[in-house]
């Protein structure tokens, strides 16, 4: 039972309110999804309903929150710590001591639960989110992923009659964003568990929701109703709403069989598309057998892998499966024990780093890391003069659609928009090679088209670009070929169109609803049934 | 579990009450027995010990980095005493002087380098190389919050805090080399003070996130709750709290530096030791917190207990009992330490969880080749439930 009453509220020294007259109510065991694009309020408004606003960040605040009768005026977050259990975005930074189990049952030793009561739902949860195998590692040594699912465990082991997450999909693979939501949805069904989450990636959760608020460009939740209602309007909407809307489907479909049962009609208009083979160079990144070793653990075990110029290839498997390890290794971050790497005409073990990067662009999984000016043109320019180049912003500043930001410190902007700096950020000054671990995490709809068209731009310039990600829809869209890493190892490799098109699980929605491999995308769709609109 | 353990046969580590006797009874050897025998055996022991129990981690490395530590202490403080101390009889050799002017201290650099100082700054770096590498052993085979579950509740918040921030200096190591790392990769040579900049501006302002992060993540999952209507008998009792000190501090000066009968300063000391206590009950009591106990006390952590518990009874014994085999002074002349069969068994007792872990590690084995079907399958790769 949470109720937020016209809340307005605006962070300290912030020009702008950050929610305006914002109104939501969630009835007891509801799962509600919050969704809109980055920088519009939804974390701001999982930190009202939790307490943190106002309680730790100060500013001004008005309206009224209250979670089953308190009101989060008077009452701060840990006093309604059993009542609400909050995941933040950044599952890294939530983590407070260091061994699974421990941190686990943090949240019930504070709350005083008895210590046998505490030692059954430790195993319940352990078993709920499939961490029993990781029960006694250090939480450092896992992936980001598993950590995820660590800090939803210490949450749900408090057994809060809500949850709230922010975003609690970003870092996991399809399968393991599947099985969390099912968890959360089974709770949310079997326990009466009420459920509050932000989320960009929709077509992941639209269809476990009860309700759904919108937040549009002004920061008010246009709406707050049933998810079909919402997404009429929404400016956000996963790929299989855009398509419905576009062809005029009613009502709309929210899962790919609702998907399938309203494309049946329309099907035998669909063409396949002429597969396009891309115009592709020399190799610009080869790597032979490369073996890497991280704290005693083989990560990689003998990978082969070449990619050309003008080859997008999106690195893709289960959390833990090496491939951030693999990209730190073929930037030169990470010296393989086995095997050999040439990049960019370059070999890294025996170049120094500084340059390797004048060729080579490098996102890190954190991007914040990598912020450190006072304002985003001043963080482009230091690239640029890195890279030996004319430091002058302000092209690349337009091309990457950041000039209303120029001024901003980067380190205030939201998550979404940090990330877009940072990308502009390492991408200043033209290298050849572009490498992006996780590029989309935190980044809504309109941010990952305008990356996917980037990335097919680069494309056309004869770059080489690798992506480590989750986001099928991102692969879909941009890349061209794809290998699926599990275990250290390349298990599959080939044809975006080929991959995707075999996976009954990692594949796009419009693949999954037309089951045809030549048609991955939106667009691909329309172009297909000679609808061009 | 004990099966499934078994069936991987690794080393079954102790209670961490056990280890927290073993880690006093290894310090109170290496403070009384001050026969130079006894260090090699020492070192030996926790080295012995701290290989067989190393959990993976970085906590595993605490023993090797703190006595590499140690070490270069020793080194320093041999070189500062010899250049700067001329006692004793024995010169081992005489090099070139230097006489510091009266405002730098009015020192005599190097001349005459006697064994007697070179014995005693060496023998008084590793007495301390030594206490470092019980602490570093201890640090390599506990989990240090499980020691904290040992402090009482309305300490452990406080204890909590202070591993956080243990905890963040190797994480903003961390957090440094990828920073470097990634300005290295927009092209920044990181070298000299210029680079300073690039790297730690990201660095503590993610610090800073992170540790604002951390609190509100603690706030979140209750952290500093305390039972409803406590916050009065929380002040009384820290107000009791602090009179109690006050009162003992009373009472102590009573007994040292007055002549008033011992009674009056005895009884002043119980009646603030009486408040503290008072202070702290009712403290621990306004604290919701409850703590999850995992661990079981089995015959060998009695074992283990009574070892070390042995092992400082004896070397107390030894030094109260033959303070000649037990204490070492080369002063006025070197001489060869006497050797005493009892230093050698007090420096090899130390490494008695080694011994017993091994034992009850052969136990387990044992048993498993027994009983092959009771040991469950190795658990499949870490997936996720369905």
């Amino acid at each position: 039972m949470i109720n937020v009453d016209r809340l307005t509220y605006s962070y300290p020294a912030a020009d702008a309110p950050a929610l305006r007259s914002c109104s939501l109510d969630v009835a007891d065991g509801e799962f509600v999804l919050v969704a809109g694009a980055s920088g519009t309020g939804k974390s701001t408004l999982l930190r009202a309903i939790v307490g943190l606003v106002p309680h730790f960040h100060g500013g001004r605040f008005a309206g009224r929150v209250t979670v089953f009768d308190r009101d989060t005026r008077h009452h701060p977050p840990r006093e309604l710590a059993e009542l609400l259990g909050f995941v933040p975005q950044d599952p890294e930074s939530q983590s407070v001591v260091d061994r699974v189990e421990d941190e686990i049952v943090f949240t019930m030793e504070n709350l005083g639960v008895p210590s046998i009561t505490m030692r059954k739902r430790l195993e319940e949860v352990l078993d709920a989110l499939g961490l029993s195998a990781l029960r006694e590692r250090s939480l450092a040594t896992l992936s980001g992923g598993e950590r995820q699912r660590v800090a939803i465990a210490s949450v749900l082991a408090a057994q809060p009659r809500c949850l709230v997450l922010d975003e609690p999909t970003s870092q996991l693979d399809p399968l393991s964003a599947e099985e969390l939501l099912g968890t959360l949805s089974r709770l949310n069904h079997d326990l009466g568990l009420g459920v509050v989450l932000a989320e960009h990636r929709l077509e992941r959760v639209v269809h476990f929701a009860d309700r759904m608020a919108v937040f549009d460009g002004d920061r008010i939740p246009i709406s707050s109703g049933s998810v079909r209602e919402v997404l009429r309007a929404s400016p956000v909407v996963p790929p299989l709403v855009h398509l419905a809307r576009k062809l005029g489907w009613d009502p709309l479909p929210l899962t790919v069989r609702e998907g399938r049962e309203l494309a049946a009609k329309i099907r035998p208009r669909l063409r396949s598309l002429p597969h396009v083979a891309p115009t592709v160079g020399d190799p610009i990144i080869e790597a032979k057998s490369v073996r890497v070793a991280l704290g005693g653990r083989e990560i990689l075990r003998g990978v082969d892998l070449t990619v050309r110029e003008g080859e997008t290839l999106a690195l893709v498997g289960r959390n833990g499966s090496g491939k951030s390890t693999l990209l730190r290794a073929l930037v030169g971050l990470l010296r393989p024990h086995g095997g050999s790497v040439r990049i960019a005409g370059r070999r890294p073990s025996e170049t120094a780093i500084e340059d390797l990067a004048r060729e080579v662009a490098y996102l890190p999984q954190t991007p914040e890391s990598i912020l450190f000016r006072d304002s985003v043109s001043q963080e482009i320019s230091f690239t640029l003069r890195g890279r030996a180049r004319d430091p002058d912003p302000n092209a690349i500043l337009e091309e990457f659609g950041l000039a209303a930001f120029a001024d901003k410190p980067p380190r205030d902007l939201s998550a979404g928009e940090r990330l877009r700096v940072a990308i502009a950020a390492v991408l200043a000054g033209d290298p050849r090679v572009v490498l992006l671990d996780e590029p989309t995490r935190g980044m809504d709809y309109g941010g990952k088209d305008d990356l996917a068209q980037r990335l097919k731009r680069w494309r056309g310039e004869g770059r080489a670009v690798v992506i480590v990600t989750h986001d099928v829809e991102l692969v879909a869209q941009a890349a061209t070929r794809v290998a699926l890493m599990a275990e250290g190892e390349i298990v599959i490799e080939g044809d975006v169109h080929e991959i995707l098109g075999s996976s009954p699980l990692f594949s796009s929605q419009m693949n999954k609803v037309f089951d045809e491999p030549s048609v991955l995308t939106v667009d691909d769709a329309l172009l297909a049934l000679g609808n061009s609109a | 579990m004990t099966i499934l353990r078994a069936s991987k046969v690794e080393t079954p580590t102790f209670h961490t009450k056990a280890w927290l006797v073993w880690v006093v009874s290894s310090v109170a050897v290496v403070n009384t027995i001050e026969n130079p025998f006894v260090l090699p055996l020492v070192f030996g022991s926790l080295s012995a010990v701290a290989g067989s129990f190393a959990r993976p981690g970085p906590e595993s490395r605490s023993f090797a980095t703190l006595v590499k530590i140690g070490i270069t202490f020793t080194v320093i403080r041999v070189v500062l005493f010899v250049a700067t101390g001329h006692t004793g009889v024995t010169t081992l050799f005489t090099s070139p002087e230097l006489h510091l002017p009266r405002w730098l201290g009015d020192l005599r650099l190097g001349g005459r380098v006697t064994a007697e100082v070179a014995i005693q700054s060496c023998l008084e770096g590793l007495r301390l190389a030594a206490f470092l590498a019980c602490l570093g052993a201890f640090l390599s085979v506990t989990d240090i919050y499980r020691v904290l579950r040992l402090l009482p509740r309305f300490l452990a918040e406080a204890g909590l805090v202070v591993t956080i921030a243990l905890a963040f200096v190797p994480t903003m190591f961390r957090a440094a080399a990828e920073v470097r790392d990634a300005q290295r990769l927009r092209g920044h040579r990181v070298r000299g003070l210029r680079s300073i900049v690039p790297v730690a501006i990201p660095v503590l302002a993610s610090g800073l996130e992170r540790s604002v992060t951390l609190a509100e993540s603690m706030e979140v999952r209750g952290y500093g709750r305390r039972l409803e209507g406590s916050a009065r008998v929380e002040a009384w009792a820290r107000v009791a709290a602090l009179a109690g000190a006050i009162v003992i501090a009373v009472g102590s000066s009573f007994l040292l530096f007055s002549r008033a009968p011992l009674w009056m300063g005895a009884s002043i000391c119980a009646s603030g030791v009486g408040a503290l206590g008072l202070a702290f009950a009712a403290l621990s009591r306004v604290v919701p917190r409850t703590r999850m106990r995992r661990e079981r006390w089995s015959g060998w952590d009695w074992m283990l207990a009574g070892c070390a518990g042995m092992t400082a009874i004896g070397a107390f014994a030894m030094r109260g009992l033959n303070p000649a085999a037990a204490t070492y002074y080369p002063y006025p002349a070197a001489f060869w330490p006497p050797f005493h069969a009892g230093v050698v068994m007090i420096g090899v007792a130390i490494s008695a969880p080694a011994f017993l872990g091994a034992a009850r590690k052969g136990m387990l084995a044992r048993a498993d080749e027994r009983h092959p079907s009771m040991a469950p399958k190795a658990p499949d790769s870490v997936g996720v439930a369905r």
